[in-house]
């Protein structure tokens, strides 16, 4: 199946129902921790869709995309912190900050190409870590320099983003996905969908046909920046600390990379495929073996990370679908689709 | 079938592997079956099940949590806490396991922090929701003890905090929560103790000092601590440089402290940043009159002695988070010294010390509850009230004793000042733990051809002359 075509929103609808069908059912009768796992599947997977918004469509390697989660995430624990501002508006305050922050990063950045863009990610990111790190104030209100900011247990008070158990945290973080997803979707099959995917394959190409290319990858930048704040609310709300080191350090970003590309990047589903894989093994191969043989999860998880990236680059999502059309024509309830006309 | 098929068709079928695998892992339930050894996952016994069955005195097994940074920038550091609370769990249940509960053996599950704080509160996630432990203890790094401590805090799951010094820890109200090694504060007051009696005893006055530390929670809270003691002294801070984490050299911070000229130095960085300094230090003969003094991290791992030669520590100042001189002043800790170092090949350390008095803290916690209900415990460990013998080998960090003030911290957590002094650790203050028969040497000599050249290897003891 080809990624770029138009096609449905869930493609495979039979088994795209039982998925969605599966998301929402599925942490009832689960214990605790294995509903905090899937809150981090679902947290993971909105995630990397973020980054697929800009990444995945304009073709750029981001390595720095925590960054956006991180200000995100002090923004709305600041406001919550300082002036008792409800973290729901105060998502809002951040996204719309982070979105401009994003703007305005990536209007010389954009300007770059090839690895100097991943690079200047990576500069910034380091640059915003190193620079909260060091500083305990910004403007007089108190940021917690290294230390990160602890938030305090207030108990069951869900208009301050506080839940009991995690399900409420867990149909929170369904919503956010199910808003990026839809989102994804209608970029990739609109205007702004086909100039970022013209720009992706050919730049030149593309300015010559009279794609503003500079203004497209702003607005998936605004975009990306503006829906990754978010998810930065929900970690500060759902972890209650956050720390410079963690979420601007280069490691969650890489992290958040690796499973958009691993799920496949460029597609709606990829994200949440990379997620759905990558998640739960980390934690199935940490609990395994991380307290009787540590390093040999992380060194598990880096070898068949290396596997798929050069055998299968396009990540695991036309596999899956693939896997899933075929198992609908096998029982019936789908048609091999004709071949398109050249 | 071409090379790169086969490699894709690989590639797939242990992709689908992991994906099954950890979807059984998400399943299955774990028979309960006797074993000492560290229980990685749900294998061992426990659960809702023997949390009843301790109600009335029937259990046969008692998980206990650990969580250490066994990947990551603290490994060394957490792989030798994980080593002292296994030996010390062994010990427990070679003696009996807890009597109180029938003679309940422990069965340790241990996790991986990886260093990272959402990491160690995921795993604090899983030692109680899904092992069910009702007692666990970790994790070394601040970051990671402060949401640890909140997910206990959440869970109503008593937590002994061990190595994160932040003051945070126990002071944000927990109930749950009781930290048994130093904190931040006791830390520095220490070693500015320690700067007073060098100082007196060597008629030497301190006007400045420079500060060098990994630009983390841990360094700065250490930082910013010492410059409010040393401001109360009216000493001069010439130099407050903080350091991102990852550097391989260090030349240049180090010719600032040359040309900020303090009289004494602090340092506080892990293991693979203090490698660099104190080589960076050694290259440039930065020679500070009052020495380098180093708030444990790095320069009491023994990765780190592996790493540099004497010359680079000699003459260092080290607050060590234990009792250096314990294996010379309990015949327990000396045979215990030499377990060690058969079995894991290096000496009794900060690191172990602490492993092992934290699981041993979890077990007095245990064996005076008497039950599995969470609040029991809590209230014994709270209650603990435990000193420094011959006959308890609870307390191998050496401290005089444990007993937790309100706040869940304890009060008689104190270390030990000790300096290199041919490559041995000296005790140096306070001056009643001073090692018989040893001075501090100070001014620090400027004797850099020929400094180290008659030291001992790292771990060795001091002479000293029988009374």
């Amino acid at each position: 199946m080809n990624s770029n075509t138009k096609g449905n929103f869930l493609q495979g609808r039979f088994f795209g129902l039982i998925g969605i069908i599966l998301l929402l059912v599925a942490p009832l009768p689960m214990p605790t921790y294995q509903q905090h796992i899937l809150v981090l599947v679902l947290f993971y997977a909105y995630c990397a869709s973020c980054w697929n918004i800009v990444c995945g469509f304009v073709g750029t390697l981001s390595l720095g995309h925590a960054v956006f989660l991180g200000l995100g995430a002090y923004i709305s624990t600041v406001l919550l912190q300082q002036l008792s501002l409800s973290p729901w508006i105060g998502m809002f305050v951040g996204a719309i900050i982070t979105c401009i922050f994003g703007v305005i990063i990536g209007y010389p950045c954009f300007r770059l190409s090839g690895p100097y863009f991943a690079l200047t990610t990576i500069a910034l990111g380091e640059l915003l870590r190193i620079w909260v790190e060091n500083n305990e104030y910004l403007f007089g209100v108190y940021i917690g320099g290294s230390r990160g900011l602890l938030l305090e247990q207030t108990g069951y008070q869900p208009v301050a983003f506080e839940f009991n158990g995690k399900i409420p945290y867990y149909y929170v973080m369904l919503v956010f996905l199910a808003v990026i997803l839809y989102v994804t979707y209608r970029i990739k099959n609109s205007k702004i969908g086909y100039y970022l995917v013209a720009i992706r394959s050919d730049p030149d190409a593309a300015e010559s046909l009279g794609v503003p290319l500079a203004r497209y990858k702003l607005i998936a930048m605004a975009i990306s920046c503006f829906m990754m704040a978010f998810a930065g609310t929900f970690y500060a709300q759902f972890f209650r600390y956050i720390g410079p080191t963690r979420i601007f350090g280069h490691a969650l970003s890489v992290q958040i990379a690796l499973i958009a590309l691993i799920g496949g990047q460029g597609t709606v589903f990829g994200p949440l495929f990379g997620s759905l894989l990558l998640v739960p093994v980390t934690e199935f191969l940490s609990e395994h073996f991380g307290g009787e043989l540590p390093g040999l999860n992380l060194f598990i998880y880096g070898v068949v990370t290396m596997l798929v990236v050069f055998y299968m680059p396009k990540g695991i999502h036309d596999y899956i679908v693939r896997f899933f059309s075929w198992l609908e024509r096998l029982i019936g309830i789908s048609k091999k689709p004709e071949k398109q006309k050249a | 079938m071409k090379r790169n098929t086969k490699m894709r068709i690989l590639s797939m079928a242990l992709v689908a592997a992991m994906a099954i695998g950890s979807l059984a892992g998400c399943v299955s339930e774990a028979p309960a079956e006797s074993s000492s050894a560290p229980a990685s996952s749900s294998e061992a016994a426990g659960g809702e099940a023997s949390s009843e069955a301790a109600a009335t005195g029937d259990v046969s097994e008692v998980k206990v949590g650990f969580i250490w940074p066994l990947t990551g920038g603290s490994a060394t550091i957490g792989q030798q806490h994980n080593d002292g609370a296994l030996m010390a769990i062994d010990e427990i249940n070679a003696n009996g396991g807890i009597k109180s509960l029938g003679g309940a053996k422990i069965v340790p599950v241990v996790t991986d922090s990886e260093s990272l704080p959402d990491v160690g509160a995921t795993q604090a996630e899983r030692l109680i929701t899904n092992e069910n432990v009702p007692i666990f203890t970790g994790c070394y790094n601040s970051a990671v003890c402060l949401p640890v401590a909140e997910v206990a805090e959440r869970y109503e799951t008593p937590f002994v905090s061990q190595g994160g010094v932040a003051n945070a820890v126990t002071e944000s109200g927990y109930k749950w929560v009781v930290r048994v090694n130093n904190k931040a504060t006791y830390d520095v007051e220490e070693m500015l103790r320690g700067i007073d009696l060098i100082s007196e005893e060597n008629g030497i006055e301190v006007k400045t000092y420079a500060l060098i530390y990994e630009s983390t929670d841990w360094g700065s809270d250490n930082a910013k601590i010492w410059k409010e003691f040393a401001d109360e002294r009216g000493w001069e801070c010439v130099l407050d440089e903080p350091v991102t984490v990852g550097q391989s050299d260090m030349s240049s911070q180090v010719m600032k402290i040359k040309a900020a000229n303090p009289d004494v130095v602090n340092v506080s960085f892990y293991t693979p940043e203090m490698i660099v300094f104190s080589k960076a230090m050694t290259a440039n003969k930065c020679n500070p009159p009052l020495g380098i003094w180093s708030v444990g991290g790095g320069s009491q791992d023994p990765a780190y002695f592996e790493a540099v030669e004497p010359n680079e520590y000699e003459y260092n100042f080290v607050q060590e988070d234990w009792n250096v001189s314990m294996p010379y002043l309990y015949d327990w800790a000396a045979e215990l010294n030499e377990k060690v170092i058969a079995e894991k090949g290096y000496n009794l350390n900060s690191f172990f010390a602490q492993g092992w008095t934290a699981a041993y803290v979890v077990y007095q916690a245990l064996e005076a509850a008497g039950s599995l209900d969470k609040a029991a415990i809590n209230e014994a460990m709270h209650g603990l009230n435990i000193t420094l013998s011959e006959d308890d080998h609870t307390i191998l960090s050496g401290y005089p004793a444990i007993e937790f003030d309100e706040n869940g911290q304890n009060i008689h957590s104190t270390g030990t000042i000790i300096q290199y002094q041919d490559g041995v650790q000296i005790a140096i203050s306070p001056a009643e733990n001073r090692t018989p028969g040893y001075s501090v040497i100070c001014p620090i000599p400027d004797d850099f051809d020929t400094r180290g050249q008659n030291s001992k290897p790292w771990g060795t003891p001091p002479e000293v002359a029988a009374e």
